[in-house]
């Protein structure tokens, strides 16, 4: 089974007298336009070649037949039913396969497979319009089934939560009952959600200690964007399917659950692994070890950056993955969907990823791979919580300054990390008195270090996440980081203001993997960062591309050295104490879907080819098969229903 | 910082699980949070950082209180392996 290289569109419209519901499929969008009015619908399909036997563009087909709707299910299962006068076609829906013909026979065998192997939809089509649908039956019983929503919606709340909540109440439940029904691989997730959304507003209503109402509010404000999202885009496919419209113009017939699925997959994964590895957890017990060092003064070739401190051999933390708290939660399901304003980003209940990827998810510059920085934030957002001091506390931040001049004394290797992370950080900001050889004073009370904290806090954030997500996900390897992040970048506009901030994050992620190198560690970064983007520069054209590269031969000297030597310290803490190489391991494994040779890095599949072999690390496929300048719908549907369908739960 | 106890506490579970959110809120209001993707949208309230961006936009140094505690630092060259790192003094 493999899909045609181009994609066609299924429509749906009430036009003619009296107003009909018709249907029709069309090779372009462009097609579709002319008769466009208020009620129509469109969604992305592509032709499943090798199986069935229609031949291709002859859409008289759709004058009197049957279209059967089916899924979610993967591809291949349908195959031994699909007669040899059907069509079949790929759709990014949940009902993500659909099934053309004008045999009512063949029609009834596949609606009889599918009454037993998944839901359906079917309509049957007489002189284009489609005429009264039938459906897999329990779907019209199907509701949230969660009782406590009623309770919730009962509760006396403080009023700035009052509407969120009953907001919230109607999303979850719509949520619930039509993943029951359109994607059920979502209940489980969205019942974890529910119940840890819920225990937090039950608490509130009973008046907890250290509730911060505002925290609460923009909790539930993003957890309710997430799921209206998910409600209208990838549930949006529930039967009867002419009742039901995605908010996504592209895809207002039949939604994105497959898509969304995808999502849903590569975050579980990232969740098992790196999440799974608690590295926040970890970074908090290094208060276990005693430490007799000043870091700031430990050179930078020295084996103690390099040792894995995390892991379970690691030679500082001999015993603590033996002696880590049991989690006893179950990690929060961050809400998945795609965003035509959000972009990729996190925030503590969802993660999204641009509407454009759906289409274009074969490119490096709208590859789902950048959602493995999205998530780095959220297990950075975890460690600083236990680095920096609390900025509303000012014995925290007293405390921070007694260790950063030698007053206290670091009890323990956690203490000196958090001074060396506080002298970083103050080291930034004191960029321009700072220069070889000189020493230079700085006066520093707690408003000081709240304010500069607040001034370089997101600076911070964001180099910690480019060294973690460089050394984790890109393996360290500069020739497909540097490309990736800064492709990546040249879709967004209007931020060539940003690029001397992305030259430095850029130089910092090297540096972690140069700090060998001693007294060359920036030059080294610098020219690895100059030879890979001017190879780029030639290839691409790319603007902000350009820019970088005047940047770093114009003001390497008086404005990058000196910053990335102060920066220098960040980049060390993440190497030695976010990273290890054991867990790392996770990340690298494929052991499913190897096959002879060392094409593809062992992935037997060819794009576009609806196989049934398994993988179980959908970030290294993602990497692996992302490979194109160029982008391609059907390459990237292919990409999406691979990861939704293909990914081993475990 | 000198709640090291109650802080390890606080972080005793897994990446993204409840009590890490409730930790993370805090962290989240006092600083915000990050801007979307690798920095996706031009808009930023708060800008890039001072020191690179235009001189002009520097914020005007906090006015320090006589006596408030100093800290003395500095770039030094390590003399056997000539890395330019800042050490606290």
């Amino acid at each position: 089974m493999k899909l045609a290289e181009k994609q066609a569109f299924l429509v749906l419209q009430r036009s003619g007298a009296p107003p009909q519901h018709r249907v029709r499929i069309v090779e372009s969008l462009s097609q579709a336009l002319p008769s466009w009015n208020l009620s129509t619908r469109v969604s992305r399909i592509f032709r499943v070649t090798n199986v069935g036997g229609a031949p291709n563009g002859d859409q008289r087909i759709l004058e009197n037949c049957h279209l059967l709707f089916v899924g979610p299910t993967p591809p291949w299962a349908i195959q031994g039913v699909v007669g040899p006068s059907c069509q079949l076609w790929l759709t990014l829906g949940s009902f993500n396969l659909l099934l053309v013909s004008q045999n009512p026979s063949e029609t009834a065998v596949a609606i009889d497979w599918a009454k037993n192997n998944s839901r359906y939809e079917h309509w049957e089509i007489a002189a284009g319009v489609v005429k009264e649908p039938h459906f897999s039956p329990e779907q019209v019983h199907i509701r949230n089934g969660i009782g406590s929503l009623t309770k919730l919606s009962k509760l006396r709340m403080p009023s700035p939560l009052r509407q969120p909540v009953s907001e919230y109440c109607s999303l979850m439940a719509s949520a619930l009952s039509r993943s029951r029904s359109a994607l059920p691989q979502l209940l489980q997730d969205l019942k974890v959600v529910h119940e840890e959304t819920a225990s937090d507003l039950f608490d509130i209503s009973a008046g907890g200690d250290e509730i911060v109402l505002a925290d609460e509010v923009g909790d539930l404000t993003n957890t309710n964007a997430g799921l209206a999202r998910i409600v209208s885009q990838a549930l949006s496919a529930v039967s009867p399917l002419i009742e039901h419209e995605c908010d996504l113009r592209l895809h207002s017939l039949l939604g994105i659950g497959i898509a969304d699925l995808a999502l849903a997959r590569i975050r579980i994964f990232a969740e098992k692994t790196l999440g799974s590895a608690n590295i926040p957890d970890r970074v908090a017990h290094l208060e276990r070890k005693p430490i007799d060092m000043d870091l700031t003064r430990l050179r930078c070739d020295s084996d103690f950056w390099f040792s894995d401190h995390l892991g379970k051999n690691g030679t500082v933390v001999g015993h603590s993955v033996a002696h880590l708290p049991t989690a006893t939660d179950v990690p929060f399901p961050l809400l998945t969907y795609f965003s035509q304003t959000d972009h990729f980003k996190s925030t503590l209940t969802t993660l999204s990823a641009p509407v454009t990827a759906i289409a274009a998810c074969n490119t490096v510059r709208w590859s789902l791979l950048t959602l493995t920085h999205e998530i780095c934030h959220a297990i950075v957002r975890g460690v600083l919580t236990t680095l920096l001091p609390d900025p509303d506390k000012t014995e925290e931040l007293q405390d921070a300054i007694a260790l950063l001049n030698k007053t206290r004394k670091p009890a323990h290797l956690l203490d000196e990390i958090r001074r060396y992370l506080i002298a970083s950080v103050i080291a930034m900001d004191h960029v321009h008195s700072l220069s070889e050889g000189v020493s230079g004073e700085f006066p520093v009370d707690a408003d000081y270090l709240r304010e500069t904290l607040d001034r370089c806090h997101h600076e911070v954030e964001e180099i910690m996440v480019h060294v973690m997500d460089f050394m984790y996900f890109y393996d360290g390897e500069a020739d497909k980081y540097i490309p990736w992040i800064w492709l990546s970048w040249g879709v967004i506009p209007n931020i060539g203001n940003r690029v001397p901030e992305y030259v430095l994050r850029t130089l910092c992620a090297l540096n972690a993997m140069n700090l060998r190198r001693g007294g060359l560690t920036e030059t080294t970064s610098r020219d690895q960062l100059i030879h890979i983007l001017s190879g780029l520069k030639d290839s691409t054209k790319d603007l902000y591309v350009e820019a970088a590269l005047k940047h770093l031969r114009e003001h390497w000297d008086e404005r990058i050295k000196n910053a990335l030597i102060c920066r220098k310290g960040i980049v060390k803490i993440v190497r030695a104490f976010l990273f290890s190489d054991s867990i790392a391991d996770s990340l690298r494994q494929e052991r499913k879907a190897f096959g002879p040779g060392s094409k593809r890095e062992g992935y037997p599949m060819n794009p576009r080819e609806l196989s049934s072999l398994m993988i179980d690390n959908p970030l290294k496929f993602i990497k692996v098969y992302t490979d194109s300048g160029e982008p391609s719908e059907a390459v990237s549907a292919w990409m999406l229903s691979t990861i939704a369908f293909n990914t081993l739960d475990s | 910082m000198t709640l090291t106890a109650p802080r390890l506490e606080r972080v005793e579970d897994q990446v993204l699980t409840r009590k890490y959110r409730r930790l993370a809120k805090r962290h989240v209001r006092a600083f915000g949070e990050p801007r979307p993707g690798l920095d996706r949208k031009a808009a930023d309230l708060k800008g890039p950082h001072p020191e690179y961006s235009d001189a002009s936009v520097r914020q005007a140094p906090h006015a320090l209180p006589a006596g408030a505690p100093v800290v003395r630092m500095a770039i030094q060259e390590d003399q056997d392996t000539r890395e330019s790192r800042v050490v606290v003094l």
